[in-house]
């Protein structure tokens, strides 16, 4: 349990969200039963066997032509805070990517 | 005129004759949409407005004696999750709460083009996830054969505005079932179709190698010619597909059932499927079987294992579809950050719901560097062998008939505590998105209690105009009620 | 030296497109913010990726410029990261199957010497970060433009084969222009369509162990690339030859002091989620498709190098100099198909061409051939002097006006009438008597002030040599 809360923990930075205590604690144990279920894969043989990442498609490109952008004014309607046609953010101290 | 009592083609053919106006088209069903959603909160947002503005259109063009659409005036509702230029597009998600797009989905623009008033948003899971439409952050919608059950999820709030004919059309969206299962439950028509039929373009996220917009209907008929109006290729969706040639099918006649060969999947009875259910499929089985179809039993042994593929694929996607709900551009906004770091972190958590960020922690999970290989990869590499599996079973049949949902509708906050429950009563519709199969759930009668039952038909790629003739052949000779107005009319 | 540096490079370059590399929003520099974007490049919810097939072709181009293995089946993956220029949270990259692999690149100026290309592959660009307030670690809130945002972008790496700056700096000028030759990329780092990082470490020499393996960033210029590589060799082997230990770490170069620092805080090795990409299928490049692509191939750097020596006479340092400008360089192709005088080609173009260009500030691209062809036959024709070609040749250019036209309408055409010249001549020594005193006594500026006399005579059109023979002609039978 111990493991698997410190793993919460990684997984919550990674993903930036902030889980409080108690989530973390919840999330924990419904992670140790549904990584149990999603285990059943492990069972099987797939040696071999490429992974599906397309079902099935047809190969499609685009060709090099320019066509509208939006407005600014559209691009700007739901920024939360802005600076003439700039979307600005809070300082960002550290320096990960 | 009782509207509400027609399909959505028969109120298009008196629009055509100029029997009935859209405008007063509109108004019965925004009326009724009205007196019914306390009770029922299938929607998220409204558009009186627009959907009048669409309906005068119609109106006028026909006025002026154009030939218009099948389905023009005939008002619609969308999932909340096709983005509606101008209109809140919120997925269900207190994170999108104000988030307004500046574009219209591919498929909202086909509604326009054909010139249908779309009434309103509907209520879903948020981002799609869930099984109950309880995952909304707004509110639950109910199931209008009982309030005391819920619609199914994620698509809830149009199968539920459909049940309760608040509209006779509506848009869904299916990732592993999100169509269909509430499809089931509201005792009405929801078809998955094959991935890339319809453009995904607008329709936000959820596990992208599994998502498409489905229609959900209170006949097959409608189900088709809404379908025939959204669907095809698109270039702005690179997944969308070309369809072969014509692929319309001709009516079923009881000649031509003679020549089918119907698979009833074995893995899906036993062990957690209700024994109503159970005895829904042999029903069906046996009609089959009485108009001349083979029938015989089909095994999907890798059935259990794509439970656990699918969940693990379509969290991988999810936690990276998500990724960009930070906060910055649009969305969510904490009171109070010091940085960046903090306000990305906090907009998240405050922004998200349970089963949100219990899907991206294990989405991130599976993905995460010495874990992909033995989860993600693993998964696909699963998915694999289930296509293999399924491309030999269709060979043999027409098409694939089973439950869709092991159970009954259950009750308003029975499984909410239990995620791993809700996973499980996806069993059933999560192996066609798996391959890419075109899958329609079709009303199975009710329980001794009333609540209805849904059926699924699975087939192959293309094949959804067979799916909706098959759906008609029943339906024609079943008549079960699709429209649930009368316990509707008596609580509400 | 007890060490052997080993150094790599890490390349981006912005695609040469009109737009960007999964949306139809235009591509191009320095428009206001906000301005190039739609729901796709902003990585609104519920927008797609559509593969620029302009940009593939580019991809396809510099793949096999770089004698790489071409994946006709590659795809693109998501790189899974969070930062404020990146607006989908991933980055629509390549991972484990990039669009060209194990190529080389032949460096004429290393003597030919091939540095490894571990791998090419497409990806898109982030939007910009304009940080108020000084850098990134002091600025108190940053300022985003998405316009970069999805910018096709091609990414270079090397295997580790270079031993040194200067190697790394002959190696990148040669990438440039085989880049700019095969109109891949305008490859301006001022404008940041190309960016280089760097790694170096140590090797004793005599071993073939390596070091601790250091990561540079922050180069904004091939120099700065030399340079940070030539003191990051320095500091490692000082720190090793006091047996202290390199630290695996990303320094950056600070141009002004011209030291690499580390940045300080504990890095956390990145975890990018890496997964194939949903939303765009895996590539099925055509057999013939990349045939055609590859055959679309200019010469390289060093192919054009030899066909100056040796199909046009030039000497080494001009094939050299004319290579290094590939503007130049195609106007001397253009210009040698009509005109066969190579050398004076040449001169005239790394001279006057240069200076028009950059007086006016126009690019040689730009500039019509012609006119200097025509301008140098009229002038071999003896019809105009070289100083009136000068001239010619500046306004045909600049208002693109025809050479003869111009010589002839300003009666800029040269008085070759030795005739009319004997009496202006005959003129200007009968005006000036001292002048002709000085001169025969042997002062030179004498003799230049009668010739500037019969040239304003003339206003300009006689030849300055032909004037100069008959001033001496008629000036020494008066020598009393
Ligand atoms: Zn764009």
């Amino acid at each position: 349990m111990e493991e698997l809360y410190s793993l919460v923990d990684h997984l919550s930075n990674l993903s930036r969200i902030k889980l409080s205590s108690e989530e973390k604690d919840l999330i924990a144990g419904q992670l140790k039963d549904i990584l149990g279920a999603a285990q059943k894969v492990q069972e099987l043989d797939t040696g071999g066997v490429p992974p599906t990442t397309h079902v099935f498609y047809q190969w499609r490109t685009r060709e090099d032509v320019p066509a509208e952008s939006l407005p600014v004014e559209e691009v700007l309607r739901n920024v939360p805070e802005r600076e003439s046609s700039l979307v600005r953010v809070p300082r960002i101290k550290s320096l990960d990517e | 005129m009782e509207l509400d009592r027609m399909s959505a083609l028969e109120i298009g053919e008196r629009l055509g004759k100029r029997e009935i106006s859209a405008e007063e088209v509109v108004n019965y069903f925004w009326e009724r949409t009205q007196k019914l959603e306390p009770e029922l909160k299938s929607f998220l947002t409204t558009c009186p407005e627009e959907a009048t503005g669409v309906a005068r259109q119609v109106d006028e063009l026909r006025r002026r004696g154009e030939r218009l659409p099948p389905l023009a005036g005939i008002p619609v509702a969308v999932k909340d999750n096709l983005s509606t230029r101008g209109i809140h597009t919120t997925c269900g998600s207190r994170f999108l709460e104000n988030y307004i797009p500046p574009y219209d989905a591919a498929v909202i623009q086909k509604l326009k083009e054909n010139y249908l008033p779309v009434l309103g948003k509907t209520n879903m899971d948020e981002f799609g996830m869930g099984s109950s439409t309880e995952n909304s952050a707004f509110y639950p919608t109910t199931n209008p054969w009982d309030f005391s059950k819920v619609p199914g999820g994620s698509s809830g709030g149009s199968a539920a505005a459909v049940a309760a004919r608040q509209v006779p059309l509506a848009l869904g969206t299916d990732t592993g079932g999100s169509v269909r299962q509430p499809a089931a439950f509201c005792g009405v028509f929801g078809l998955r179709p094959t991935y890339g039929r319809v453009s995904r373009y607008g329709l936000i996220a959820f596990a992208s190698s599994l998502d498409q917009v489905g229609p959900i209907t209170g006949t097959p008929e409608d189900g088709e010619a809404l379908f025939d109006l959204i669907a095809g290729y698109d270039e702005r969706d690179a997944t969308s597909l070309d369809a072969p040639g014509d692929i319309a099918e001709p009516e079923l006649d009881e000649q031509r059932v003679k020549e089918i060969k119907v698979g009833v999947i074995r893995e899906q009875e036993g062990n957690g499927f209700a024994p109503e259910v159970v005895e829904s499929v042999k029903e069906m089985a046996s009609f089959w079987e009485s108009y001349g179809a083979a029938v015989e039993e089909v095994s999907l042994p890798l059935t259990e294992y794509a439970l656990a593929a699918y969940y693990l694929i379509n969290a991988a996607e999810a936690s990276s579809n998500l990724g960009r709900y930070d906060g910055i551009q649009y969305g969510y906004r904490t009171g109070y950050a010091a940085d960046l770091q903090e306000l990305v972190f906090k907009n998240r958590e405050e922004g998200f719901g349970q089963e949100v960020k219990r899907r991206i922690v294990l989405g991130t999970y599976a993905l995460s560097s010495g874990y992909y290989d033995d989860y993600c990869l693993k998964a696909l590499k699963t998915r694999t062998l289930i296509l293999r599996d399924m491309q030999r079973v269709l060979q043999t049949y027409d098409f694939l008939l089973g439950p869709t949902t092991p159970t009954p509708p259950f009750g308003l906050g029975e499984k909410i505590e239990d995620p791993l429950q809700m996973y499980l009563s996806d069993v059933c519709t999560i192996t066609d998105p798996l391959v890419g199969n075109a899958a329609i759930s079709v009303p199975g009668g009710f329980t001794p209690e009333g609540m209805p039952l849904g059926l699924q038909m699975s087939a192959a790629p293309f094949r959804e105009s067979f799916l909706f003739k098959l759906a008609r052949f029943w339906q024609q000779r079943k008549k079960y009620l699709t429209c649930a107005s009368l316990q509707c009319g008596e609580k509400g | 030296m007890n060490y052997r540096p080993v150094i790599g490079l890490e390349i981006h370059v912005e695609l040469k497109t009109e737009t960007k590399m999964f949306c139809s929003c235009s591509a191009a520099f320095g428009e206001e913010p906000n301005s190039s974007c739609c729901p796709v490049c902003l990585g609104l919810p519920g927008s797609l990726p559509v593969i620029n097939r302009k940009a593939l072709e580019l991809g396809v181009k510099a793949a096999r410029a770089l004698n790489c293995t071409v994946e006709a089946n590659s795809r693109f993956d998501r790189k899974n990261y969070f930062y404020p220029d990146l607006p989908k949270a991933y980055q629509i990259s390549q991972y484990d199957i990039p669009l060209g692999h194990s190529g080389y690149l032949e460096v004429e100026p290393l003597t030919g010497k091939p540095i490894g290309i571990q791998r090419c592959h497409l990806e898109e660009e982030a939007g910009k970060l304009l940080h108020h307030g000084g850098s990134l670690l002091e600025a108190e809130y940053s300022l985003v433009d998405y316009n970069r945002a999805g910018i096709p972008l091609l990414e270079i790496v090397t295997a580790p084969d270079l031993i040194s700056g200067d190697e790394a700096y002959c190696f990148l000028n040669e990438l440039r222009l085989l880049l700019l030759y095969n109109r891949i990329s305008d490859c301006r780092m001022e404008e940041g369509s190309l960016r280089c990082d760097a790694n170096i470490s140590l090797s004793p020499v005599n071993s073939n162990s390596w070091g601790n393996k250091v990561e540079i960033k922050n180069l904004n210029s091939f120099k700065a690339v030399k340079a940070a590589l030539e003191f990051e060799a320095a500091r490692q082997e000082e720190v090793l030859s006091r047996r202290g230990e390199v630290l695996q770490e990303t320094r950056h170069w600070d141009e002004n002091q011209r030291k690499t620092f580390s940045l300080r805080g504990k890095e956390e090795a990145a975890d990018y989620r890496y997964f194939p990409e949903p939303d765009v299928p895996p590539l099925q490049l055509d057999g013939i498709w990349i045939q055609k692509v590859e055959d679309s191939l200019a010469e390289t750097p060093a192919e054009r190098r030899r066909r100056y020596r040796e199909q046009y006479g030039l000497k080494e340092g001009e094939a050299d100099l004319l290579v290094a400008h590939p503007s130049l360089a195609d106007f001397f192709d253009r210009a040698a198909i009509k005109y066969k005088g190579y050398r004076q080609l040449f001169n005239w173009i790394s001279g006057e061409i240069t200076r028009i260009a950059r007086q006016k500030n126009i690019s040689p691209e730009v500039l019509d051939s012609g006119a200097l062809v025509e301008t140098l036959q009229l002038m071999d024709e003896g019809s105009i002097n070289r100083g009136t070609a000068r001239k010619v040749l500046e306004e045909a250019l600049v208002e693109g006006k025809n050479p003869a036209e111009l010589a002839l309408d300003k009666g800029m055409e040269q008085i070759t009438d030795t005739g009319a010249l004997g009496e202006l001549v005959d003129e200007v020594l009968r005006d000036n008597p001292r002048a002709v005193g000085d001169y025969l006594e042997g002062k030179k500026k004498a003799g230049n002030f009668l010739l500037g006399q019969v040239m304003s005579r003339t206003r300009g059109k006689a030849d300055p040599s032909v004037v100069k023979e008959i001033l001496e002609e008629q000036v020494h039978p008066r020598k009393r």
